[in-house]
């Protein structure tokens, strides 16, 4: 405070930079919380993975098997005219419908209708396994529950439809 | 009515142009050999990159972009084996404006990956290390070929299953050689994960793996740790990389007397058609020996 020569007392403001300082303060926190707000909206999901990877090696394997037979099967369609029986792709040495030599096929294979090959453990796992095969092939599988074991339906016109319980394999 | 014959003969011996063969590209030596035995004499191959190049570090050359230009396909590892071609690629793309012609065959599109370790949302680029995975791309590219090439379709997707049935009984032939052979408490390392879906065909998994990323030698920390661990989890046997030179394995072998078995990784030397074939073959040779040693060592281990 200061008394001029007309006696009018004056407040005078410390030049001390608070002012200054508060602005900065001000500015920096509102860049904080504009760079926190952008990455908060544009975080991505961390991509989920798919669930056959929680699967035994050994179930992994069929599947990858499966998968190839699938192909195989459409493959020889074209010249066989007609999709094989088990028997057939076993006698062939296909995949997991043939057992490695030494081994016992882990699975009972059914062929429920044109296209649609059904897969159920016989002992050392606890995974279904569905081969659907229309214009592509298509591989399910499900957490088999020993006593229920036709969650689908083979009434479709290319043979069976697959309900909730099964899960597509899928890499994506 | 002499001239008209003459004209006939003319026009007979005029050998109509053949048909032009697909031009494919390959960026890895097993798709080379993938590719070869699918096409046969009915397209060229075409290799992206020269022989002798390390797909983990190599950065694309001008001469490999002109090579990319003339291709009509490029089958492609796409999971993370084969980056520099996806630059080569982006590159091609903005040189004609978004425009480029060359039709990118996912080889792996259809295998059930297996996740790469350390890496969150990251596969396991080593499909071609196995003969299960290899089949199913063997099948994706034919039939992606099939679809650029209406007219050899039928011819690829045959010559794919032909090559398939060849390998599987190959793959049989070796198996049949572990029958009687207790695998139940083999336990397995690897120096890096090249080998997990070859040893998944066989039921086997891997307990560890050495390597923190593919290349990178472990810390004299993580070393440790892994000796730790072999010792506490009994694991019998190590695979490593053939003509790989990795130190740190004989520190793992003086600590431990893990047995350490190589196997071929498949991305070296010159393409040829044969090369996977072969190259499968000692891997499958060599996981037999592992195996038979392994089971030898634990009956007479717990006999003593």
């Amino acid at each position: 405070m200061s008394v001029n020569s007309e006696g009018v007392t004056e407040r005078i403001v410390p030049d001390d930079g608070r002012k200054e300082s508060r602005w900065v303060f001000l500015t920096v926190l509102l860049i904080l919380i504009a760079g926190g707000a952008g990455i908060f909206v544009n975080r991505s999901e961390p991509a989920r993975l798919p669930d056959y990877l929680q699967l035994s090696v050994n179930d992994k394997a069929v599947l990858t098997a499966l998968r190839n037979a699938g192909d195989e099967i459409l493959f020889l369609a074209e010249v066989n005219d007609a999709l094989p029986d088990i028997a057939s792709l076993e006698q062939a040495g296909v995949p997991p419908f043939a057992a490695m030599p030494g081994q016992q096929s882990r699975y009972h294979w059914q062929h429920l209708s044109a296209g649609c090959y059904l897969g159920t453990p016989k002992a050392g796992s606890r995974i279904e396994f569905l081969l659907v095969l229309e214009k592509q092939v298509t591989v399910f599988w499900r957490p088999s529950s020993g006593s229920e074991s036709h969650h689908y339906s083979n009434s479709g016109p290319v043979g069976c439809q697959p309900d909730q319980h099964w899960q597509e394999f899928s890499n994506a | 009515m002499r001239n008209l014959w003459f004209c006939f003969f003319m026009l007979l011996s005029v050998q109509l142009p053949a048909a032009e063969k697909l031009r494919v590209g390959i960026t890895l030596h097993p798709y080379y050999s993938y590719v070869s035995n699918i096409v046969r004499d009915r397209a060229e191959v075409v290799p992206l990159v020269d022989a002798g190049f390390n797909p983990h570090s190599y950065e694309m050359q001008p001469a490999d972009l002109k090579r990319l230009l003339s291709m009509d396909a490029l089958v492609v590892n796409g999971i993370g084996h084969d980056e520099f071609a996806f630059r080569a690629l982006d590159a091609l793309q903005s040189q004609n404006n978004g425009n480029a012609s060359v039709v990118v065959i996912e080889a792996n599109a259809d295998v059930p990956l297996l996740a790469a370790p350390n890496a969150q949302g990251a596969w396991n680029p080593h499909t071609f290390v196995s003969i299960s995975a290899s089949i199913r791309q063997l099948y994706t590219i034919a039939r992606e070929l099939g679809e650029l090439d209406p007219e050899n379709a039928r011819f690829y997707r045959m010559n794919a299953v032909s090559f398939a049935r060849d390998l599987r009984t190959m793959k049989n032939q070796y198996a049949s050689q572990l029958i009687g052979v207790d695998m139940s408490g083999i336990r397995i390392a690897s120096t890096h994960n090249a080998y997990g879906y070859f040893l998944q065909e066989f039921g086997i998994g891997i307990d560890t793996v050495i390597e923190p990323a593919h290349g990178v030698e472990p810390s004299a920390g993580q070393l440790q740790q892994t000796i730790d661990r072999i010792r506490d989890a009994n694991i019998q046997l190590l695979f490593t990389e053939l003509d790989m030179d990795n130190r740190y394995v004989d520190t793992i072998e003086q600590a431990t007397g893990i047995r350490i078995f190589h196997f071929s990784h498949m991305t070296y030397g010159n393409y040829d058609t044969d090369q996977f074939r072969r190259e499968m073959e000692i891997n499958l040779q060599t996981l037999v020996q592992a195996l038979q040693v392994s089971a030898t060592r634990s009956e007479s281990g717990e006999k003593s």
